[in-house]
């Protein structure tokens, strides 16, 4: 017999991971085509004016797909977990209608405005579109994690008994609960790096195949600022969230460190093989002190271990310990590479270094992989409560039969497996064929051959 | 008036606003074959509603998102309880957004071009069709357990009447979709669509009278309201008016004020059945009492706060989709836009 409660979170699990693989890109690519169109707003160098629209074909193909995938999630609160929904639908509703009102309408709107529009507004229009689909899209996963993050950290409520559900005392503490912001610049962050070995990437092959060169040289300083910044930014901001984990959710740290045992002078596992009957680890390889220190600054600090709590309120601890290496690991890789691309840049190598723009080239996963393996761990750390010490997810899902979740899981899979096809291919058939000189030249652009004129 | 009836009105507001909107839309998927014979035509008809229909379905996720925050209970019954027929809804606005965002970027591959027109007709005319079923069924009234879910199956879900309800929404949503194309197009598409448009109306005056009708034996609950409120005779009325106004503004080649009326012709359908609900949300069909804008409602601070949401941010996106559609107002054409 299959369990409902496994498929539902299965599907739940599948749908969000397709879903993010497009989020990430549309969120950081509309901000960089926000920078190209202000450069070109201001300097009128039809360069820029190139960029923006190769970026915002590519920007395209990944919206359509993202925004069909999103649908889902909305509906999918409603459709598989009903108990949820009831039970939270007085503080989660909220940031979801919010997010409707505040950013879906704005970047949706604007996105047709700045797409099909660009022969019918002026070039200052044009520029404030792309900013309102940036914000569109910044405002959309602000109140997705403000959503998401009650989740982790409720706050600003109480339980009405009588009702069996979660009542809103004070909206302001509800979105600002005390993870929203940190776990909001965490993923902006990562889907800036994203962004950037996005446009790295695409630019190394244009470099390598000595095609577009001047766009791919100018997209590449772009992409390599970006990635740069936000890599570095994100080692800070992925040590504060760590913190703040250690503080609110003890036990999904300590799932992430295999750490059983609450300790002075906690290791740090680089290798753990937990073993879940003797509550230890079979095989570990760590650096003494580092999960005391990089937890509260010292050493002597014990750190809470998963004995600490009942065995049927911990998190799964291969998992997370595996998934927030992989993260963290890449995060690494992703510093080191950046500044390697910065120094040959400066050096003005960096455009015939075949082993960088073919690396660079090969990387181009990594940053999706990260992006996945941080939300792994975030909503995976966070079983088997579906609002952390509040409702279990197992009180959370529909009544559904299995064959309905059977059938369900069987079209998701197929449909979604589908969309990512079109995706790549889309995506691949664009950049090869795009050629700079010949492309947006056709008769529309009057604004632009005023321009070059 | 107190915050449930506002948020009734609201959740009202947002769903004529998605039927209207991209009532043409879902209107112009059915109609792709019927009104584009041509490759020419079938780009001009993607054409006529591509800058726009993101913004469209925005209406129906915000409506979503209202009624998950302000009528929580309902939100939970109805997505999960219509389980699998919430699921073809969401795999035909999937296949939809993928056909609408691709249809010019697959050109040079006529297959894949094909299929995205295929996906474009599916995907419209599930959600069209299946919107009225859905809104048949809360009418009518569902089997609810005491924890309030959906006791019934899918197949309790096509009675009679809610299908009714599916064809009545489903030539609602062709009508607006062809007074739309009239304004939009010229030429060969646009008479096709005049000629459409003439027969919607008369198919609506026509399900209309039986929908009336066999809502005494099906759902005579619908007439309560009315009974006591005769006033409320005058939203029927009113879509009664519309209708025949149309083809009177087709023969004066008023094709804005056409799409004007088609919309009303929406907005009163759903205003109609809404006043015939209040202040129930859904109806039961057994023991378990109704879901009602009070008991199946969020607390009064949540409302009020999604009530200020709303004040600050509609008028906004008002405000500017008004713009968007200044801006793409004229005739679409087949061309292909830059990106």
């Amino acid at each position: 017999m299959l369990d409902v409660l496994l498929l539902s979170r299965l599907q739940f699990m599948f749908t969000v991971i397709v879903h993010y693989f497009f989020v990430p890109l549309t969120i950081g690519l509309a901000f960089l085509i926000a920078c190209m169109e202000f450069k070109f707003w201001k300097t009128k160098n039809p360069l820029y004016d190139k960029m923006a629209r190769f970026w915002t074909k590519l920007f395209l193909v990944n919206f359509g797909v993202g925004l069909a995938t999103g649908i889902t999630m909305e509906f999918q609160f409603g459709m598989n977990w009903a108990g949820y929904s009831r039970f939270v639908g007085d503080i989660f509703g909220a940031p979801l209608a919010a997010e409707g009102v505040f950013a879906f309408f704005l970047e949706s709107t604007f996105i047709g405005l700045l797409v099909f529009g660009r022969d019918k507004i002026s070039r200052g229009m044009r520029l404030f579109a792309a900013i309102m689909v940036s914000l569109g899209t910044t405002l959309s996963s602000f109140w997705i994690i403000a959503a998401n993050s009650w989740q982790h950290t409720p706050a600003g409520f109480i339980i009405n008994e009588e009702m069996n559900r979660a009542e809103m005392v004070s909206f302001v503490e509800a979105v600002f609960n005390p993870s929203t912001m940190v776990r909001f610049f965490h993923v902006i962050f990562g889907a800036y790096i994203l962004t950037g070995f996005f446009v790295i990437a695409i630019s190394a092959y244009y470099l390598l195949k000595k095609r577009n060169i001047p766009l791919a040289k100018k997209s590449m300083k772009y992409g390599v600022v970006f990635g740069l910044i936000f890599s570095i930014l994100q080692a800070y901001s992925g040590h504060s969230h760590s913190v703040l984990v250690s503080q609110t959710q003890p036990e999904k740290l300590a799932a992430y460190e295999a750490h059983w045992e609450t300790e002075e002078n906690a290791s740090l596992l680089l290798f753990a093989i937990p073993d879940y009957e003797n509550e230890t680890n079979k095989f570990e390889i760590g650096i003494p002190g580092l999960l005391s220190y990089l937890t509260y600054g010292d050493r002597t600090t014990p750190v809470l271990g998963l004995k600490e709590f009942p065995e049927d309120e911990r998190p799964s601890v291969l998992g997370n310990f595996i998934s927030f290496r992989v993260m963290i690991g890449l995060g690494l890789v992703f510093i080191f590479w950046t500044v390697y691309l910065a120094f040959q840049m400066r050096r003005g190598k960096l455009y015939e270094n075949h082993f960088a723009l073919k690396t660079s080239l090969l990387l181009l996963p990594t940053p999706y992989i990260a992006n996945t393996a941080g939300w792994i761990v975030a909503e995976w750390g966070r079983q088997p409560w579906i609002v952390y010490g509040v409702l279990r997810t197992a009180d959370g899902v529909s009544q559904l039969s299995a064959l309905e979740l059977v059938i369900s899981l069987v079209f998701f899979i197929g449909i979604y497996s589908f969309l990512m096809y079109l995706m790549v291919y889309l995506m691949v058939k664009e950049v090869k064929k795009f050629n700079m000189d010949t492309a947006f030249t056709d008769k529309k652009t009057s604004t632009d051959r005023e321009v070059t004129a | 008036m107190d915050l449930n009836i506002i948020w009734f009105i609201l959740l009202g507001v947002l769903i004529v606003g998605y039927a209207i909107l991209d009532g043409f839309d879902l209107g112009i998927g059915t109609l792709f074959y019927t009104l584009g014979k041509t490759k020419e035509e079938k780009k001009t008809l993607i054409n006529s509603i591509g800058p726009v229909w993101d913004g469209n379905e925005v209406w129906l996720l915000t409506a979503g998102g209202a009624l998950f925050a302000a009528f929580p209970f309902v939100y939970a019954t109805v997505f999960s309880g219509f389980y699998l027929a919430m699921l073809l809804v969401l795999f035909g606005l999937i296949f939809r957004a993928i056909a609408v965002e691709y249809y010019f970027k697959t050109e040079d591959d006529p297959k894949m071009q094909s299929l995205m027109g295929k996906l474009f007709f599916t995907g419209s005319t599930l959600p069209a069709l299946l919107f009225g079923v859905a809104m048949g069924n809360i009418v009518v009234g569902i089997p609810m357990d005491s924890m309030q879910n959906y006791s019934g199956n899918f197949f309790h879900l096509l009675n009679p009447y809610s299908l009714l309800l599916g064809i009545v929404g489903l030539v609602g949503f062709l009508l607006q979709g062809s007074s739309y194309t009239i304004l939009k197009t010229e030429g060969v598409i646009q008479q096709r669509a005049i000629r459409l448009t003439k027969l919607f109306s008369i198919l609506i005056i026509v399900l209309w009278i039986v929908g009336t009708l066999t809502a005494q034996i099906y759902a005579p609950h619908m007439y309560t309201n009315y009974f006591n409120q005769p006033v409320l005779f005058l939203i029927p009325v009113a879509t009664v008016t519309c209708l025949i106004a149309i083809p009177i503004l087709l023969k004066l080649g008023h094709y804005g004020k056409l799409f004007i009326a088609t919309s009303l012709v929406i907005a009163t359908k759903i205003a109609t059945l809404a006043g015939g609900m209040f202040p129930n949300l859904v109806f039961s069909s057994n023991v378990a009492p109704n879901l009602t804008i009070y008991n199946a409602s969020s607390t009064e601070l949540t409302l009020k706060v999604m009530f200020i949401i709303a004040l600050i941010g509609m008028p906004l996106v008002l405000l500017y989709t008004i713009y968007v559609y200044y801006v793409f107002r004229g005739k679409a054409t087949s061309e292909r836009h830059g990106y």
